[in-house]
């Protein structure tokens, strides 16, 4: 049966190309939410990796580095240092403002940086050297058509671009990047703070421990010392991160996810009701020579079965160039489509589909009278 | 005494319910012994498509019993009837059906699948068909390549690749030109005599009278024996259709004699002014045998 | 013609249920993930929509509240006052933050309240207070049903214990629930001694609360005023925006396979019914008749499709309200209209993929076997 299966298609070339094709585009769709999750939680875990150091100090009892307040007070960088272990710490202060320019919002993430956990992927120009200097995420420049070289006005204080970054975005928030000069003169000339001292100047420290020092034990000695401030591991603190996005994302995407899935039963099922109209003649003719439903069932099964075993290495390349056109087009979203364990999962279901997808005309070949075959 | 391959008593066979009840099949016996070959004719909707169902395990009589290589078909579930087909009976169908895009000899070997031993076992089996049949040098060839007379010799030779006991042709000349119906009528014939299979065939073609053994009319549901040679040709005394007086069912009575009409139509005119054309039958029938 | 159009499309009901099935399917896609951000948008707003105050003042240079930092000297508050037409100044603390609540964390709006204060606290209450004493919270009821959190509980907010003391209802979403605490806690943490973040201020009866806010940017320094709508329209704008790219990356997904599903279902009634045609072009019917009939199955499949989308995101905003209240769903009318013309265009591309068979069908086939 598979062999006639595979012959039938073969000589229905448009039709079987259309429906593989739209078999692919469902898995494309699929992949593509799946490997929106998966981007969206890799930006959050990079966010904060990205930073280096082997210890994030932060604000006591905070845990998380984005969508979330943390201040530490000035004092708090000595005691740290003072810790033992530690070989040195780097400020960090990131503070959330809104960027609005012809009409448009868009809520960005600065992160001020001294000497370390700036940049790292600057695909034109330079890190900020001086004052009024900034680099941006690529989401942003492309938003709004500007680079290097342009000014970028943030609650009425100029920055010039200095730089363009990638990999700097999450939460569909493009982030950026500026040195504490600016900082300072941000505050003092801006509208951003009506009083300095609402304003957080060291939001974490960024901590490096002395070789051989064991970080968790340097995390939890800074801990115990330093009253004001919490310590935690670079990658725990990104998992903490990753875990608010997926209460964030997860329920929505799997949603999502859902709905394709059923879509793809049912688009599967109306191939195979159309596949087995088409040949009702050709099953009646099989039927009176002795082929059975079961068998019927079988060639329908393994036709839904090639056509999405076919659909998807189509699915997943049409995943990657939708992938590369979002990454083009709109850089703030990161799609991996191409994680291993959503192929798999994808692949896995393309089958199950195709199976429940055979099951739809399971009705028509059992009602199929052979006798149709005397008809002309 | 040899036991038939197919045997029909008292078969019914009713469609719908109350008054939409047709009765397609009425009380039809009948047997088909091993190498005979034995046709069913009759008009169009007398039945025949239904009762040669019956006869090759496509569909249960409503009333009656059908028994097929000794197995009553009514005791079989429906995978128990295509398992009885696959084994037993072999189908030559008018419009061939031939699977499209499998090759003649692809499309000779495919209900081999169900046979023991499967295609494999049955290749020599059918390129030996191939030979026999003429279709050794098409047997790579797709069906819509092919000429009407191959196709329906295709459709013979996957009838025959089980080996079955019983072949049903439903008017398997229908389709085809005379030179090619003819080849197909022999090939048959052969088949019956010297394979020994019995062959049950659905025809109106006259030249299978001149090769079938047993020639059965179907009307209206109900079948009448009738031998080979038992023919009396009259004419349609309206239009003058030449008849066969023995299966006509259309008939008026005048003077005593029984004149034979092709239809309804012919008999209403015939019987509102006989003499009309009884006159006209006699003057031809005079010019007739004045002819030297 | 149509008459051929209409019986040929509906000969097959089922298959004809599934594709339209299906293409709604795809049309549904899109509707729920334009309706998750517009949800999403609408809850991010609420606390802006369910106060109900006239103006909201805030500090200058800002002009939303997600995503953002407010901080106003707290003596502005009776200098607001004093501006005429002003009935009631409220000042709350705001901080966007994550709260560990029923062992996960939430991103949440976290309001602080002046003590005893009803004028900006939950304005529905599922159970328990209404108002938070010092070290209590009051969280949203979605988050006690999903992780089984209770009255007394302790839940974690900017790294602080707080004892739960009541739930409220219609105050939570993914990115943004609403917690309130007192504004003395929520100070503690945020060491804003001496600042409020925003101020709602309540107009006296006949006050046009456009004018007003003029006068109090007017008569109050470093402040920003904005009307409820006006500020309510800003923080909807930026939400509905942080999704714009992404929800149009959807459309064009969901009309893509929308045109292949549409496509398939047509190309196979033209393919299935070739001899019809072929009889059709022998009567005389001209290719383009043939053409527009296949042009109005696909349309008859894609609006039916796109009602089927419709019906079945309307019937998914009360079940996702009952049974997956984690998800705000929203539908707009501008939602509807750009996927309304999208199952129209989607109609026309895929009556476009079976031309060429149509063209191609011989009326001389019409005589053969």
């Amino acid at each position: 049966m598979l062999y006639l299966t595979l012959r039938n298609s073969l000589a229905r070339p448009a039709r079987s190309i259309l429906t593989i094709l739209a078999v692919a585009a469902i898995l494309a769709e699929i992949l593509i939410l799946e490997g929106f999750l998966a981007g969206s939680y890799a930006q959050l875990r990079q966010t904060v990796l990205h930073r280096g150091g082997d210890v994030i100090v932060s604000q006591a009892g905070v845990s998380n580095f984005l969508a979330t307040r943390s201040v530490l007070p000035q004092q708090a960088r000595a005691e740290v240092e003072a810790v033992k272990g530690v070989k040195a710490s780097h400020p960090l202060t990131s503070l959330a403002v809104i960027y609005e320019k012809n009409g448009r919002t868009t809520p960005i993430i600065v992160l001020v940086y001294d000497d370390a956990g700036g940049p790292i992927d600057i695909i034109s120009g330079r890190e900020p050297s001086g004052p009024r200097e900034i680099v941006i995420d690529r989401a942003l420049a492309q938003r709004y058509g500007i680079g290097v070289g342009d000014i970028l006005t943030l609650a009425d204080f100029d920055f010039t671009i200095s730089g363009v970054s990638a990999n700097t975005a999450a939460l569909f928030t493009p982030l950026a990047f500026m040195n504490y000069d600016s900082l300072i003169d941000f505050y003092f000339e801006s509208d951003v703070a009506s009083d300095i001292a609402t304003f957080p100047l060291i939001s974490f420290l960024s901590v490096d421990v002395e070789n051989g020092a064991d970080p968790a034990e340097v995390a939890r000695r800074i801990a115990k010392q330093v009253p004001s401030a919490g310590a935690i591991l670079p990658h725990e603190m990104a998992s903490n991160d990753v875990e608010m996005g997926r209460e964030l994302l997860g329920p929505i995407l799997n949603l999502l996810l859902g709905i394709s899935y059923v879509i793809g039963a049912l688009a599967i099922g109306m191939f195979m009701f159309a596949a087995v109209r088409a040949q009702r003649k050709s099953f009646g003719v099989l039927r009176a020579l002795g082929f059975n439903t079961r068998h019927l069932v079988t060639g329908v099964l393994a036709e839904a079965v090639t056509t999405s075993v076919l659909a998807i290495p189509l699915g997943i390349l049409m995943a990657v160039g939708l992938a590369a056109l979002i990454e083009a087009y709109a850089p703030v979203y990161l799609v991996l489509a191409t994680e291993p364990a959503a192929l798999w999962r994808t692949g896995l279901i393309a089958i199950v589909l195709a199976i429940v997808g055979a099951l739809a005309p399971l009705q028509t070949l059992r009602r199929l009278d052979p006798a149709t075959a005397f008809r002309g | 005494m040899t036991t038939p391959i197919v045997q029909a008593s008292k078969v019914v066979k009713t469609f719908g319910a109350g008054r939409t009840l047709v009765r397609a099949v009425d009380g039809v016996s009948l047997e088909v012994n091993a190498g005979e070959m034995v046709t069913i004719t009759g008009p169009s909707g007398s039945g025949k498509t239904t009762l040669v169902s019956m006869l090759g395990a496509l569909l249960r009589p409503t009333q009656g019993a059908i028994v097929i290589d000794g197995i009553d078909i009514a005791s079989l579930s429906e995978a128990g009837l295509s398992a009885l087909r696959a084994r037993t009976v072999g189908f030559v169908f008018q419009s061939f059906n031939l699977l499209e895009s499998l090759t003649v000899r692809e499309n000779i070997l495919f209900p081999a699948h169900l046979a023991p031993g499967g295609m494999p076992a049955a290749a020599p089996h059918a390129d030996d068909l191939l030979e026999r049949l003429g279709l050794g040098k098409r047997s790579k060839a797709l069906p819509r390549t092919l000429s009407g007379g191959e196709k329906q010799r295709v459709a013979i030779a996957r009838a025959l690749i089980n080996k079955p006991k019983l072949i049903i042709a439903d008017e398997p000349t229908g389709n085809l030109d005379s030179k090619s119906g003819q080849e197909v009528l022999m090939i048959l014939h052969d088949i019956a005599r010297d394979q020994g299979r019995a062959i049950l065939l659905v025809t109106h073609d006259r030249r299978v009278e001149e090769v079938a053994d047993r020639i059965l009319w179907l009307e209206d549901g109900t079948l009448r024996d009738r031998k080979q040679e038992s023919h009396d040709w009259t004419n349609d005394p309206v239009c003058n259709m030449r008849i066969d007086s023995w299966a006509s069912l259309i008939f008026s009575d005048h003077e005593g004699v029984r004149y034979n009409f092709c239809s309804d139509k012919c008999r209403d005119r015939f019987t509102a002014d006989p003499s009309k054309y009884l006159r006209e039958t006699q003057l031809a029938e005079q010019s007739e045998e004045r002819k030297p | 013609m149509f008459r051929w159009t209409f019986s040929e499309l509906f000969a097959a009901p089922q298959q004809l249920l599934a594709s339209v099935a299906a293409v709604a399917g795809a049309f549904a896609l899109v509707l729920f993930f334009e309706g998750v951000f517009a949800g999403e948008s609408g809850q991010i707003v609420a606390l802006i929509d369910k106060t109900e105050a006239d103006v909201w003042v805030m500090q200058k240079g800002v002009g939303n509240m997600h995503m953002t930092t407010s901080f106003v000297a707290d003596w502005k508050i009776d200098a607001i006052k004093d501006v005429e037409g002003v009935k009631k100044v409220t000042p709350i603390l705001y901080l966007n933050s994550v709260i560990e609540a029923g062992g996960r964390n939430w991103l949440s709006f976290i309001v602080g309240l002046e003590a005893g204060d009803t004028r900006a606290g939950p304005w529905e209450l599922a159970s328990g207070a209404a108002i938070p004493g010092p070290g209590e919270a009051i969280l949203p009821d979605v988050i006690a049903a999903d992780t089984g959190l209770a009255i007394g509980d302790t839940v974690r907010i900017a790294g602080r214990e707080f004892t739960v003391a009541g739930f409220s209802s219609d105050t939570f979403s993914m990115a943004n629930s609403i917690t309130f605490v007192t504004m003395e806690d929520l100070g503690d943490t945020m060491s804003s001694i001496g600042s409020v973040s925003y101020l709602l201020v309540d107009a006296k009866p006949g006050v046009d609360a456009h004018a007003l806010a003029g006068r109090i940017m007017d008569q109050v320094e470093k402040v920003n005023a904005l009307t409820r709508q006006e500020f309510s329209d800003r923080d909807f704008s930026i939400a509905v925006q942080m999704g714009l790219e992404i929800v149009w990356m959807m459309t064009l997904i969901g009309s893509a396979l929308a045109v292949l599903l549409t496509g398939f279902i047509v190309y196979s009634h033209v393919s299935d019914r070739e001899r019809e045609l072929a009889v059709m072009k022998a009567l005389g019917v001209r290719d383009w008749a043939i053409y527009l009939s296949i042009m109005t199955q696909a349309l008859v499949i894609g609006l039916l499709a796109f009602g089927l989308a419709v019906a079945v995101v309307l019937l998914a905003i009360p079940l996702t309200d009952a049974f997956a209240p984690k998800i705000s769903l929203g539908l707009t009318v501008d939602a509807l209209i750009r996927t309304g013309a999208m199952a129209v265009i989607v109609s026309l591309l895929a009556s476009i993929i079976p031309v060429r068979r149509v063209l191609s069908v011989d009326p001389v086939t019409a005589f053969q076997q």
